[in-house]
């Protein structure tokens, strides 16, 4: 199982074609460098690999199991946890912090701050730990009281830091190692309908930014990972099935590509639309949206995503 | 010559396979004797340690008492540290509290009359410390490494490399003659440390690459982590040096001091074996109790900090909601200067001087003042502002300053300072662990500096090697020259933990050949060679591998020649 992978991980930087090019400016010959591994070998390049799919971190866990995107029961305790690993050569006192969000394709502070979990310290150890190379170590768990109003669908977002590898406040996990989201949403819906999906996206930017929104089928080396992860097949999706809504009063332009202009934190709610073809039962369908920042005055593009699965309805019984 | 946990953990598995042989009354009986008195047993136990105390460890505890002080302040300051942070957080929480000026204005006469102006003679104190250990001679060498004539060995390198069986032999007739049960507990005692060393310091010196006269840096770290690695895993083991004191404290707790007859005994024993050689100047034996105590409690003053408090959830909310960015994050520490330490190689423990780490230390240090003075606030503002004046102007100022976006910058501010502060207080101590003062923790030993002594290694033929050039290289497995000529009998075998040098399959063990001496002992008989103290002497640092005999040098010869040339001591000479 993938998860088993990111637990005893014992890879090397040096088998990592891309160990000295981890994007950013931190030594992890110096400091500690903390990662919270999106994949066994993940050693905290960023932006992620265009193969590695950056709305699924198998590394943040509910009762010490990865999240699913299963909804969560109300009222219910849960303990949240995660893997985290030091790249780095000296031994730190991390701490990581857990949030939930509505659906959403990026992370504002304000969200945050809405959906604080809770927080904790703990050791992370250097090279050599537990007979390899790499020190991975899970967080210790927080407890979490799910809220009456727990929507269905949500988001789990991670961030760790420490002395000498302090976290940045980018709130991006695409670009930034500190940062891991569980942004996986899972839709049951009936065969031969139009099914929708609702999610948010933001602006964090202190300025008026304009967005592209681009909904896609999921490429074909993620699609083999979700299948191992849910031991399901994937069905292609037709590129004509899907659509992507504004959700604004008078707007009726939809497509493939949306681009929008969101001034500082505005929030915009989008709708996902599929035709939702007949499924066998251990079948799915996943399509994700990307935000990518067309027009800044920054050199990198600010970036969010969220996913989506879809899953034949089963009868109910009556 | 290894640690005070493997001479423990001898004892324990000797007593406990020679309780298991005992049938006659008499071998009952000096079960029972050994059994009733543990800390004389423990005391013979340990006698190399405390000849060891007895003069040559005078650098290693004064530096270890400074440390300790050092130690204190620290915890004391990152304790006002967290103090202030907590006040704090409870003001933002509630600025309406009764006496919020009094209040405030407490925490920011701490941290601005005691906190700012101490950091800077704490850690001039932590860099001259670690100036002072930068020359390493907290470790005394064995006098033979530096091809020291016998009388101007210390008497512990003497009881180890010199007439060792002749000396246990001596000192267990004359506790038989003093009858006493403690005095036969205590050669006992005495017996074990023999089989202890004889075989426990072969393993180490594998995991080392060597002899203690060629590597003893090396050696003091190897035998703290089988030290920590046997208190960690083995049964019966789980003693703080504190409790190890507390065992070996005979008389009054207050002013212990070493048994006259037992004190009488070594002196007959050391005259007997080494006077007649013209060492007659005996080692203080009194002070070597004493220093081996006052060591133990020590070694138990390096108690872990309290991991730093996370910002109260609702004031960490505010923070979050506050919209304020905290871009603190391109502060980090400074690359050391000189050499950089590097991942290629076969371990990157071998690139790194030992040093490196203290200038991570003072790096990490360095960005905890930045915290503490401000320097790293956003617009250079001063995170901590005051005194506020006793009037109602005052307590309005306060209270805006406490709902403010500033106050929330100042609490995360004190976090990454309390945080900083708890990285350069272990950042420190793992320095003073790497050099052999103090054992590692059992969160240490996965870590490759110690984790490489508590396993045999398997990279390499652990051949013994010459010493290194560079000794400030000491946590690297050496890289030099293979020690000629060799000798293949050993009885570890790669990956093997300490646990072997108790028991192993092939009996060449601590309980196997200190069960048979015991037994031989109370019949009056030899043990079988080499373990016939009436006749072999042997090295007791294991110094040409396995069960070897003292031997000394051939007449103009350096423990630095390859091969070594050298002769076997006849039984009674040194």
């Amino acid at each position: 199982m993938a998860t088993e992978n990111i637990k005893t991980s014992d890879s090397h930087p040096e088998k990592d074609a891309n160990h000295d090019r981890r994007g950013d400016d931190r030594d992890p010959n110096i400091d500690p460098y903390l990662v919270i591994p999106y994949y066994a070998a993940d050693i905290g390049v960023r932006p992620l690999p265009a193969t590695v799919v950056a709305w699924f971190c198998e590394s943040i866990f509910i009762d010490g199991v990865p999240h699913t995107g299963a909804p969560l029961i109300a009222g219910s305790t849960v303990m949240i946890s995660a893997m985290v690993k030091n790249a780095g050569v000296k031994p730190a006192a991390a701490y990581i912090r857990f949030y939930w969000l509505d659906p959403t394709t990026v992370f504002t502070q304000a969200d945050l701050a809405d959906g604080f979990i809770g927080q904790g310290v703990f050791p992370v150890s250097i090279p050599g730990s537990s007979g390899g190379v790499m020190s991975v170590v899970e967080s210790p768990a927080i407890a979490w009281e799910i809220p009456d109003d727990i929507p269905p669908h949500i988001c789990l977002f991670a961030e760790v830091g420490c002395p000498g590898d302090l976290e940045t406040w980018s709130f991006n996990p695409v670009t930034d190692r500190h940062y891991a989201q569980h942004n996986v949403n899972i839709v049951h819906a009936m065969p031969f309908e139009t099914t929708s999906f609702f999610f948010s996206a933001s602006n964090p930017l202190k300025e008026t930014a304009l967005y592209e929104f681009q909904i896609r089928p999921v490429s074909r080396e993620a699609l083999r990972f979700l299948e191992k992860q849910y031991r399901a097949k994937a069905i292609p999706v037709k590129e004509d099935t899907i659509s992507l809504y504004p959700v604004k009063a008078g707007s009726e332009k939809n497509g493939q590509k949306l681009h929008a202009s969101l001034r500082p934190n505005e929030k915009q709610l989008f709708r996902i639309t599929i035709d939702m073809p007949e499924l066998r039962n251990n079948e799915f369908l996943a399509v994700e949206v990307e935000q990518t920042l067309t027009s800044t005055r920054e050199e990198q593009p600010s970036t969010g995503s969220i996913g989506v699965l879809f899953f034949t309805e089963s009868e109910r019984e009556e | 010559m290894v640690d005070y946990y493997a001479h423990m953990a001898a004892l324990k598995s000797i007593t406990d396979a020679f309780g298991a042989q005992v049938a006659d009354p008499k071998s009952k009986q000096t079960f029972i004797t050994i059994q009733d008195n543990p800390s004389y047993a423990a005391l013979g136990t340990l006698i190399d340690h405390l000849l060891y105390h007895s003069g040559t460890s005078r650098i290693e505890l004064r530096r270890l008492t400074r440390a300790s002080q050092l130690w204190r302040d620290i915890r004391e300051y990152i304790d006002a540290v967290a103090q202030v942070r907590s006040e704090l957080e409870s003001m933002v929480q509630d600025s309406s509290q009764p006496d919020i000026v009094v209040r405030y204005n407490a925490i920011h006469d701490t941290l601005k009359n005691y906190l700012q102006p101490k950091f800077t003679s704490l850690v001039g104190r932590l860099q001259s410390l670690f100036t002072q250990l930068r020359d390493l001679t907290h470790i005394v060498p064995h006098g033979q490494g530096a091809d020291l004539s016998v009388n101007q060995w210390s008497w512990r390198d003497l009881y180890l490399s010199r007439a060792s069986g002749l000396f246990a032999e001596t000192l267990y007739k004359k506790a038989m003659d003093n009858g006493s049960e403690e005095a036969m507990a205590f050669a006992y005692g005495v017996s074990a440390n023999y089989v202890s060393n004889a075989v426990g310091s072969n393993f180490q010196n594998r995991t080392v690459g060597g002899a203690r006269r060629s590597h003893p840096h090396r050696d003091r770290v190897a035998g703290y982590s089988i030290g920590a690695w046997i208190r960690k895993n083995m049964a019966g083991m789980q003693l703080s040096t504190t409790q190890l004191k507390s065992l070996l404290t005979i008389g009054s707790p207050i002013n212990p001091v070493l048994p006259p007859d037992i004190k009488t005994i070594l002196e007959k024993s050391l005259t007997e074996v080494y006077g007649v050689h013209g060492l007659t100047n005996l080692p203080d034996l009194d002070k070597g109790y004493r220093n081996m105590l006052k060591h133990l409690e020590l070694l138990d003053s390096f108690k872990p900090l309290p991991v730093p408090q996370m910002i109260d959830d609702t004031v960490y909310i505010k923070i979050l909601s506050s919209g304020t960015t905290f871009l603190d994050a391109p502060l980090g520490t400074p690359p050391p200067q000189d050499p950089a330490p590097s991942s290629g190689g076969g371990s990157w423990t071998d690139d790194i001087p030992w040093w490196a780490w203290v200038l991570f230390a003072v790096c990490v240090a360095l960005v905890a003042l930045c915290f503490l003075l401000g320097i790293c606030a956003p617009a250079q503002k001063d995170p901590y502002p005051g005194p506020f004046q006793h009037d109602e102007d005052g307590t309005s100022a306060v209270r805006s300053y406490l709902t403010s976006d500033e106050s929330l910058q100042s609490v995360k501010f004190m976090f990454n300072l309390h945080m900083q502060l708890y990285d350069m207080a272990n950042t420190s101590l793992r320095v003073m662990k790497f050099l052999g003062l103090v054992y590692p923790e059992d969160g240490d030993l996965p870590a490759v500096e110690f984790k490489q002594f508590t396993q045999i290694p398997f990279k390499e033929i652990p051949d013994f090697k010459k010493p290194i050039v560079d000794k400030d290289m000491f946590l690297g497995f050496p890289a030099s020259a293979e020690e000629m000529p060799r000798i293949d009998h050993r009885p570890f075998f790669p990956g093997d933990f300490p646990d072997r040098i108790f028991t192993n399959p092939s009996q060449s063990d601590v309980s196997t050949f200190g069960s048979k001496l015991w037994m031989a002992q109370l019949q009056g008989t030899d043990a079988d060679k080499p373990f016939n103290l009436s006749g072999s002497n042997l090295n007791l640092d294991a110094d040409r591998e396995f069960l070897q005999l003292c031997w000394e040098l051939a007449t103009g010869g350096s423990t630095l020649d390859n091969p070594l040339n050298f002769t076997i001591l006849g039984y009674t000479k040194i």
